[in-house]
């Protein structure tokens, strides 16, 4: 794959144009994904599949950039880096700390895509023997992960993914290929269009959330000197045992359905000060705080590939359009992509080690250079951002009736974003529906409607164990959770109002 | 552009919460009472074989959740979640962009465009003519070459060229 020059170009640009779009504020990674996706289908599938990547680490990165300089985090996923990053701006040592923040990245980028290598192949030679009950087990154990996790209320969530395994049931059935709620349009015999309702349901509900919640302006920043020390090598040495702590943790939650880096950076973060013997300097430009925060939120990429490569299933908002895109190229990510087409699967893995060579290239021509991107005002940014919008949707289909389902996903997704509910289980239910029908009615057929199917193999057995687990441990967090939140300030609970519903 | 969010009161709460759950409730139904008309348009919801099983599942677990909605609305110590904000703009803005979707193959993509951008920038607070002009051309004609000229896409002319 790399041995093509067009692939590596094209990873070049993406990893480019994701650090330029990951450092605008408000423009979020699954947005840069999404909007950017529909160029990709003009694409062979070893192009355009490398820039989406490059799309998806460069925006989670440079999310970073403003959240250093001017308090301001890019992505939802470095929310926890402008803590101590920007403290060590006010410091004078933002070089420092954006170095820190880049070399953290990476190191955690490239720990996790081994671990994608190792344990991708044998999780694939045990999935490949899966049979249709395993499979919906499997789905259910997904949906209902993203849906108890994705938001604050789990009935919230769980509505989220009943709509969109509903709105799956659009278009033919893929069993019967017969038609239904098509209401006799041709526009819907083949569903909902994943892509412009995605660009919708991110991209056009994030204008309208910035219109409704224009971004602070933050006190002093123009007063801010940038430059300072560069990082010594010592420095970046002492942290090594962070560093590694936060990407095992991130790679961790990487790979399970629904919990992305937005999540993972808090939570690498928190350790970090749990383990820390300076714990009173997070907050005031520790560089274990920044280190954690940013290692923990880069390890999620590439683990999130796992349960895609794996089973098909996607492990975050950025990963389902990952699959949309592999799915217009007519491959089917999960255990056949790695039997039919494992070139293709080995190349990807390449693609994501070389990725980290470039990102520390791109990364410190970043640190010099775009300073300047994040004084884009909002008023130039969000109409550009609506042009692109317009003519992505469009490009899926040439169809205008695309255009309607962009406006629609648009609305729905401002919609469920005011009222908190969380738009990830709605998108993954999108995806997974028809393959969750038809395991499930598939398991059903072979068993003449006994649910004894579900627990009478040794493979469904244990998944149905692990769906159990999933259900208590979810509400014992879920308990948990509520008590610590009615524990929170009121400010802290509705800060991140902008990029609720597991948005990156 | 400071903005400070403060949660709605807990009564525009109730309201908004209900009204979601009935709007769930209310898509539950709809696709159940599609599922269920007589004749059955996509055979017996209660056979496995049918294309109606999945969906009349779902609608049935969708309804159940509409109702458990309305009925969280309703709990005493109903936690204040939804913010206060622009509705307004944003309303203003979605307006804009149903209109554009919708008026695209008439007005054709560069009447669309050209009035879109500018018209969102003035949302955003955008007030000077000459920022807005530049928004109108530049921008569009960048996409739309690019789309046009590298990708093959081809939009829209409209009625009135």
């Amino acid at each position: 794959m790399l041995a093509s020059p067009w692939t590596f170009l094209a990873l070049s640009a993406g990893l480019a144009a994701g650090i330029l779009i990951g450092a605008l504020p408000g423009l979020t990674a699954t947005m840069a994904v999404v909007v950017l996706a529909p160029f990709t289908f003009f694409m062979e599938a070893a192009i355009g599949i490398p820039f989406l990547l490059g799309i998806y680490k460069g925006a989670i990165y440079g999310g970073s950039i403003p959240a250093i300089l001017v308090n301001t985090p890019g992505t939802a996923a470095a929310a926890a880096t402008a803590r101590d990053g920007y403290a060590l701006t006010l410091q004078g040592s933002s070089r420092k700390a954006l170095e820190l923040s880049l070399f953290s990245s990476v190191v955690a980028d490239l720990l996790s895509t081994m671990v994608l290598i190792v344990v991708a192949i044998p999780l694939a030679s045990i999935a490949i023997r899966f049979g249709s009950p395993e499979f919906a087990l499997l789905y259910l154990i997904a949906l209902t992960m993203i849906a108890t996790v994705s938001g604050d209320n789990v009935a919230k969530g769980l509505t989220a993914a009943g709509l969109g395994l509903l709105v799956a049931c659009i278009g033919l059935d893929p069993m019967s290929g017969y038609q239904r709620f098509t209401f006799g349009s041709t526009d819907l015999l083949g569903g909902v269009s994943l892509i412009p309702l995605l660009i919708g349901m991110f991209a056009l509900s994030e204008i309208l959330m910035q219109l409704t919640h224009p971004p602070e302006r933050r006190d002093g920043t123009g007063e801010v000197v940038h430059g300072g020390e560069r990082l010594r090598w010592a420095e970046f040495w002492a942290l090594r045992l962070t560093i590694l702590r936060s990407t095992s943790l991130g790679t961790f939650i990487g790979s399970l359905p629904g919990l992305g880096a937005e999540i993972a950076c808090w939570i690498a973060y928190g350790l970090a000060r749990g383990r820390s013997r300076e714990p009173e300097r997070f907050g005031k430009g520790s560089f274990e705080g920044l280190a954690a925060a940013e290692s923990g939120n880069n390890a999620v990429v590439p683990a999130a590939l796992i349960p895609m490569t794996v089973f098909g299933i996607p492990g975050d908002t950025i990963t389902a359009v990952l699959i949309g895109a592999l799915m217009a190229q007519g491959m089917m990510p999960g255990p056949l992509l790695i039997q039919q087409n494992p070139g293709f699967l080995f190349g990807l893995f390449l693609v994501l080690l070389v990725t980290n060579v470039l990102l520390l290239v791109f990364g410190l021509f970043a640190i010099r250079w775009l300073k300047q991107v994040t004084r884009i005002p909002p008023a130039v940014l969000y109409p550009c951002v609506l042009l692109l919008c317009l003519c992505g949707a469009y490009a899926v289909n040439s169809s205008t009736f695309d255009l309607l389902i962009l406006a629609f996903g648009g609305g729905l997704g401002y919609l469920m974003r005011r009222t908190g509910f969380p738009i990830a289980p709605l998108i993954i239910g999108l995806l997974l529906g028809p393959g969750f029908e038809s395991a499930l009615r598939q398991s059903l057929v072979f068993s003449n409607g006994s649910l004894a199917i579900f627990w009478s193999r040794p493979g469904s057995l244990v998944l149905l164990s692990l769906l159990a687990l999933v259900i208590v441990v979810m509400a014992w967090q879920g308990l948990k959770s509520k008590g610590a939140a009615s524990r929170l300030p009121r400010s802290r609970r509705m800060k991140s109002h902008n990029a609720k519903g597991g948005d990156s | 552009m400071t903005d400070t969010v403060l949660p709605l009161s807990r009564s525009v709460t109730r309201v908004l919460e209900t009204l979601m759950g009935l709007g769930t409730l209310s898509v539950g139904v709809v696709f159940l009472r599609i599922v269920h008309a007589s004749p059955p348009p996509y055979g017996d919801p209660g056979d496995i074989g049918s294309a109606a099983f999945f969906p009349g599942l779902i609608a049935l677990l969708v309804s159940a959740l509409g109702v458990v909605l309305v009925l969280m609305a309703w709990r005493p110590h109903l936690p204040r979640s939804i913010a206060t904000g622009q509705t307004s703009r944003a309303l203003l803005a979605y307006a804009l962009m149903v209109a554009v979707a919708a008026g695209l193959p008439w007005l054709g993509i560069w009447l669309a465009v050209m009035l879109a951008v500018p018209l969102l920038a003035v949302l955003f607070g955008e007030r000077r003519w000459g920022v807005l002009l530049i928004l109108a051309v530049v921008p569009p004609v960048l996409v739309i070459h690019l789309f046009e000229g590298v990708m093959g896409i081809y939009f829209p002319r409209g009625v009135l060229l």
